[in-house]
């Protein structure tokens, strides 16, 4: 990788965009997908159809629209990502290849570790990944994502009410699935 | 069969459905009285431990695949201001001296500059240096009024240095995009796009 100094504007411009905002987006990707391989790809596929509309003039609003567009087409490539493994699998027996993309799993953590903390983190990311995936995704797209109720609606395609409500519900599960923890004495 | 059918009909009426449990009943309160939005004072704790987690960092090389898609995109600052990216600006010709290559290239670029910037713009000029002077929509269908219009910068690239008024100046050649609507007299509306080029002179910094 260039150093920050043998970068053009745009060039540097992008890195520090990237630095931001490529994190929030690969922790979406990842509850969206089922490794961590397929959200990379999905990213990067978001990130080039962002980046194709940029250059033909047909992205429709400013910088501060990329946000949303890339959760929504998150999104998309997602489901469409999981259709076409659905199809797959029923073709194969894939019963080997699911184990072990469990265990591939389990060296890509979501959150960066940090020691004085690391059972929470893990606790609260088994937690994330237990939730239904729908509490999940507006869990997600509201701490770490900052995106609004509104935003997140339009993104999921769902009321403003519904996200609001689903945020509630999900980090009341969560709640009570870190309570449980702590209880056991995992915590 | 008959009895049988209406004996579970009336079984099934005499069920009555579960009542909603007082979770439901406070989030249904809240959403008809708009505040279903709103912060919970009780969840901002959890929320703000939960919030102490970081997405982790993206992995070097997934970083180089993200930044090599947009590595020749020019980043927009807003709908004016653009971010011109390495490749774009990077001189295409070598700057080592050269005496006779380097005369030769600035008397080529110069009658090419002579030959491309009149100072009256002439008819089908390829070449545009005053935005103002073109007509206000030169793609308005006969028959038409513009209803919007907007352009986009597609590329820019350094074309080199030509000599004006005996000082260097550097020539950057800038192509738009504009995309214009137009509606006529019944309604009915048409989109038009064509690309435009206009070459900037900039004055080239002397040793």
């Amino acid at each position: 990788m260039n150093s920050a100094t043998d970068l053009s504007p745009s060039a540097s411009a992008w890195r520090t965009w990237l630095g931001e905002n490529a994190p929030r987006l690969l922790l979406f990707a990842r509850q969206q997908t089922r490794s961590n391989e397929d959200a990379q790809d999905v990213l990067q596929d978001a990130l080039v159809k962002l980046v194709d509309k940029i250059r033909t003039g047909e992205f429709v609003g400013g910088q501060e629209s990329w946000m949303p567009y890339l959760y929504t087409a998150i999104r998309r490539l997602a489901i469409d990502l999981s259709r076409r493994d659905d199809r797959r699998k029923r073709r194969e027996d894939t019963v080997g290849e699911d184990i072990g993309t469990e265990q591939q799993e389990a060296f890509h953590p979501w959150f960066e570790s940090d020691a004085s903390d690391d059972e929470t983190r893990v606790l609260l990311e088994a937690g994330l990944k237990e939730l239904p995936p729908k509490f999940a995704e507006v869990i997600v797209m509201k701490i770490w994502g900052e995106r609004t109720f509104a935003e997140i609606g339009e993104a999921l395609d769902i009321s403003q009410n519904t996200a609001a409500s689903r945020y509630r519900y999900g980090l009341e599960a969560l709640k009570r699935k870190l309570g449980g923890a702590r209880r056991k004495g995992d915590l | 069969m008959n009895t049988e059918f209406q004996e579970l009909e009336h079984r099934l009426s005499a069920m009555r459905p579960a009542a909603p449990d007082e979770g439901l009943l406070s989030r249904l309160e809240d959403a008809m009285e708009d505040r279903l939005a709103l912060p919970v004072v009780e969840d901002a704790r959890f929320e703000a431990m939960v919030r102490g987690a970081h997405p982790v960092k993206i992995p070097a090389e997934l970083m180089a695949s993200l930044e090599s898609i947009v590595s020749s995109t020019p980043f927009p600052l807003d709908d004016n201001i653009v971010l011109f990216t390495k490749g774009s600006a990077t001189p295409r010709f070598q700057r080592r001296f050269r005496p006779i290559a380097a005369a030769a290239a600035v008397a080529c670029l110069g009658a090419m500059a002579a030959l491309f910037m009149p100072t009256t713009p002439r008819e089908n000029a390829v070449v545009e240096n005053h935005p103002s002077a073109q007509t206000k929509h030169p793609i308005s269908p006969p028959g038409y009024v513009p209803a919007s219009f907007g352009r986009n910068v597609e590329d820019a690239s350094d074309e080199g240095v030509v000599l004006k008024d005996g000082k260097p100046h550097r020539v950057m050649k800038i192509v738009y995009k504009e995309k214009g609507s137009f509606i006529n007299a019944e309604g009915r509306k048409v989109e038009v796009e064509q690309p435009r080029v206009e070459y900037i002179l900039v004055p080239e910094k002397g040793d």
